[in-house]
């Protein structure tokens, strides 16, 4: 077990590696000059005599690290003349864009390793400052759909694999299916126009995540939730009910095909009560499904819903991430994307781990 | 008569699109305290539902339409078919249980064996906490397993088929059951662990004075254990009587067929009798009795010793078509983080033996003692470690690429489970095809359809087969299909491994039959890999014992059984149920 742990762990470090080397690649490779794109911004409109200007490029662009060579190595021909014209010589230098982008150069950037992303081009804030404000609510969400959607579900699917084509499993599954297939834009409407309408219900706030006004102040942590609790709301069953449907009906499934198999007959055989066969015996067995998709869902965390947030005027990673597609922002679509590859490893390796904490047989196996 | 469980006109019916179909067609039949009842029958016919119908364990579908089962205890009768839920529950693993058939499944692989065996007792209320784990491992030491502590902490993976079947038995005996049920208990085990099993459930029969409903599909391993045997066949209860009757005067056709088409033991037939010998199906479901008797069949298929001895001569004049030499596959055992090699299982340890034209080769062992792996090393599907395969004088070790595409087309593999090695979504016909195609025999799909359809009639089935899908086709109809897609290209070499142990006794007889006869009409050498002693010793001309890896015996068939050089030999022949 320990050994597969360790292995599993050990595969992790090059992943990460590959993930880092491949955002390199398109953020060297994105269109468009970033230090044109640093002036413009910075600029003021104002004309400025070409030498200054050259000279401005060149400081941002040592700032930047550009002149840099871009690898760990060069190849040049050997020499100028003869032979040696067609011989290829490698140098190796430590100084170069990939190295500082990785693990910074101690001056002008801390590199990614550190959580520097470098600076966005629209806001010139670093960017790790701009998804440190905004990845709060996304992460909330998300976190909090994932607990829901898997606390409900795991129920709905075991009671309706139980009763099969039973009317539990013949209401329930008509109900997830409207559900699945109502589209996420008109639902949230729909919510926000029957329960935070002043003509019709008004229970929920209709946006924000907080008061307008703010928290009192000396507020707790937890007084801060509870004050946000009525935004949170709606917002959530929109994150949850689609993820919802979709997990009851694979418990569902699994649920069915575990109680098939010969050792739940077994366990009938033995005299066990139909739930000690379901809550023990199935149930353990039935999860592996659930796990896999657990490694898929992670990665959401960053990402948030541009359309969720849109309509609920959540602050969230979504509308920052689609600011920055629309306004070109390479710097902040790289951090994401970065960060979105480690989150992906990251939830293959929890579900691995959760894999091999439940099966006996995984860390025996090669 | 002192019953213990009486059946009386039971009828469980499957319904499946939209029509009823009787599985167990009004059958009566009762087992008394103590006494072992053998129900024999082939697949279908009713013999596991007549087992989960007394446990109550028929899941939808399926249903009991009516009759009664009674279990007589302490002077009163309950009727097990109109107990409520709760009630039935503390008769099932308590008052009786039941021992199924795949060790493999039937234990649940996140929980320890001593986990699910102490669960067993806790249910019952027979013991708690500490109390429980201690019997457990008494009752481990009962049904004879080594190291008890050690198997009460494992997982069902970690043991060996033979053993979990012993975890399924401590068990099923935890409660000290009046009734046990075992269902096909030895068919997925090899003959000398079936051999002990059968030894272990007669002595804990006796021990603790069960009943016991032993079911299988083999009158052989029947007769080694039952006091009575009922026999089944289509749902109904087709005879009844002591194993001696049974053995000495069967009535029904049905009932001779089964004792048949074992094949013998002390003589070589040239085909082995199989049902439709003693009785001729009607597509409305029955049959006319066939007057002929079972000496009279056998008496005239014997294979005289002259025969033999000329067939050997002309077989072993001739120079060898296959020469495997020194051959060894060994598979690396690996450990650690980085996965390094600490050792090699040695499936295949330094094999040698000549094949020649035309003859059949057996090869016997038991599970795991590498037959298998030779016959994939010999065709390259798993590498060889070292040594020779010389086929014509061309070593197939060192071919690769195309001239190793061409050489397969010579020699074919069948493959033990036809329910897995066609592919679902292909029709018999493409099956069939695909190695035409792929070899290039015939040139055009009009010719290759016709001789597909020639070789479906060749092995009994029809042209209407051509267009089906193997979900729609019997097991052994699938089998014969897989027979037929390595026919089909003509091959001068035949691998078969375990063609027929994932069949029934009656099918068994069948299939083996039909590839004589292809082997006849169609001229390849073959290797016949079984765990079966029997019918290897049927099939081939010699035979090779397997086990650990090496040859343990090498020699024709009919001498290597009536005078076993080796022990291991003799312990395989020891372990063939042989019928009373």
């Amino acid at each position: 077990m320990r050994s597969y742990l360790l292995r599993r762990i050990l595969v992790f470090i090059p992943t990460l590696l590959v993930i880092s080397l491949i955002s390199f690649v398109i953020l060297i490779n994105s269109p468009g000059d970033p230090v044109e794109r640093m002036m413009q911004a910075g600029g003021t409109g104002e004309f400025i005599p070409a030498p200054l200007l050259e000279k401005q490029r060149a400081e941002i662009r040592h700032r930047l690290g550009l002149d840099l060579p871009v690898f760990y190595f060069n190849i040049q021909s050997a020499g100028n003349d003869g032979i040696s014209k067609y011989l290829p010589s490698v140098s190796f230098n430590y100084h170069n864009q990939f190295h500082r982008w990785l693990f910074g150069d101690g001056i002008n950037t801390l590199g990614i390793i550190r959580g520097d992303f470098g600076t966005s081009y629209q806001t010139q804030q670093p960017v790790s400052k701009l998804i440190a404000d905004r990845i709060g609510w996304s992460l909330f969400f998300t976190l909090t759909s994932i607990f829901f959607a898997y606390i409900i579900s795991i129920p709905i699917g075991i009671k309706s694999a139980a009763g099969r084509n039973g009317r539990f499993d013949r209401i329930s599954s008509t109900v997830l299916f409207i559900l699945y297939s109502l589209p996420l834009f008109w639902v949230a409407t729909l919510l926000l126009m029957t329960f935070a309408n002043p003509d019709v219900l008004y229970i929920f706030p209709a946006s924000g995540v907080k008061p307008v006004f703010g928290y009192p102040e000396e507020s707790g942590f937890f007084r801060r939730i509870l004050i946000s609790l009525p935004h949170l709301v709606l917002p959530t069953i929109c994150y949850t009910y689609s993820s919802l449907t979709f997990l009851s009906r694979l418990m569902r499934n699994s649920m069915l095909e575990i109680l098939g198999s010969d050792y739940i007959r077994t366990a009938r055989a033995k005299g066990l009560s139909e739930k000690r066969i379901l809550w023990v015996h199935a149930l353990k067995n039935s999860l592996f499904p659930i796990i896999t998709v657990f490694a898929h869902v992670f990665p959401a965390m960053i990402g948030g819903s541009v359309i969720i947030e849109s309509i609920f005027s959540i602050p969230g990673m979504g509308n920052a991430i689609y600011q920055s597609i629309t306004t070109q922002d390479y710097p902040v679509l790289i951090a994401v994307f970065s960060i979105t590859g480690l989150l992906t490893a990251v939830g293959y390796l929890i579900s691995d781990i959760i894999y091999a904490w439940v099966d006996p047989r995984i860390s025996f196996s090669k | 008569m002192n019953p213990l469980l009486e059946i009386k006109n039971l009828t469980t019916e499957f319904e499946s699109d939209g029509a009823t179909k009787k599985a167990v067609d009004n059958i009566s039949f009762a087992i008394n305290k103590g006494e072992t009842v053998g129900l024999v029958g082939e697949s279908g016919s009713g013999k596991s539902v007549t087992a989960l119908s007394i446990m109550r364990l028929i899941s939808s579908p399926g249903k009991i339409s009516s009759g009664e089962i009674l279990f007589h205890e302490d002077g009163k009768a309950a009727n097990l078919l109109k107990l409520p839920d709760g009630e039935i529950r503390k008769y099932r693993g308590n008052k009786m249980a039941m021992v199924f058939q795949e060790p493999a499944t039937s234990l649940n692989p996140l929980f320890t064996c001593g986990e699910q065996v102490a669960e067993a007792l806790k249910v019952h209320g027979k013991a708690s906490g500490a109390k429980a784990k201690s019997q457990s491992l008494l009752l481990f030491t009962k049904v004879q397993l080594q190291n008890p502590e050690l198997i009460y902490d494992s997982y069902p993976h970690q043991l060996s088929g033979g053993q979990k079947q012993r975890v399924m038995i401590a068990m099923a005996i935890s409660c000290n059951p009046s009734l046990l049920i075992a269902d096909e208990p030895t068919t997925a085990l090899d003959v000398t662990i079936q051999k002990a099993i059968l030894d272990l459930l007669r002595q804990l029969k006796q021990e603790n004075g069960m009943g016991m409903l032993f079911i299988s599909h083999d009158l052989g391993v029947i007769s080694e254990i039952a006091d009575r045997i009922v026999v089944l066949y289509k749902g109904k209860i087709v005879e009844e009587g002591t194993v001696n009757d049974i053995f000495t005067h069967p009535k029904h056709p049905y009932t001779k067929g089964l004792l048949a088409c074992r094949p013998p033991l002390d003589k070589k037939l040239r085909v082995l009798p199989t049902i439709s010998d003693f009785m001729q199906e009607k597509s409305d479901g029955s049959f006319i009795e066939l007057p002929r008797s079972l000496d009279e069949i056998i008496n005239t298929r014997i294979v005289t010793r002259e025969e033999i001895f000329t067939r050997n001569k002309k077989i072993y004049d001739q120079s060898p078509l296959l020469q495997v030499k020194n051959l060894k596959t060994y598979f690396p055992l690996r450990k650690g983080i980085f996965g390094n090699t600490i050792g090699y299982t040695k499936a295949v340890d330094d094999v040698s033996f000549d094949v020649y034209p035309g003859e059949t080769l057996g090869l016997v062992g038991e599970s795991g003692c590498g037959k298998t792996t030779l016959g994939r090393t010999i065709i390259k599907l798993t590498k060889a470690t070292a040594g020779q395969i010389l086929f014509k004088d061309t070593d197939l070790a060192s071919l690769t690429g195309e001239p190793l595409r061409k050489m397969r087309k010579n020699i074919q593999f069948i493959f033990q489970d036809p329910y897995s090695s066609l592919n679902p979504r292909m029709t018999i016909g493409d099956a069939i095809i695909e190695p035409m195609i792929a070899h290039k025999i015939y040139p055009t799909q009009q010719e290759r359809r016709a001789k597909a359809i020639e070789l479906l009639v060749r092995i009994g089935l029809t042209e209407g087969h051509y267009d089906q899908y193997p979900h729609q086709l019997s097991v052994g109809q699938r089998q014969r299909v897989c027979i037929a897609r390595s026919i089909g290209i003509q091959p001068e070499f035949v691998i078969c491994d375990e063609p027929v142990s994932a069949l029934d006794i009656s099918v068994q007889a069948q299939v083996l039959n039909l590839l004589n006869e292809l082997k006849n009409d169609y001229n390849f050498t073959c290797i016949f890999i079984s765990h079966d002693l029997s019918v290897v010793k049927f099939m081939s001309d010699r035979m090779i014992v397997m086990n650990k890896g090496k040859i343990e015996e090498m020699g024709l068939s009919g001498e290597v059984y009536i005078n076993p050089k080796s022990a291991y030999t003799k312990k395989l022949i020891d372990a063939i149920p042989k019928g009373k």
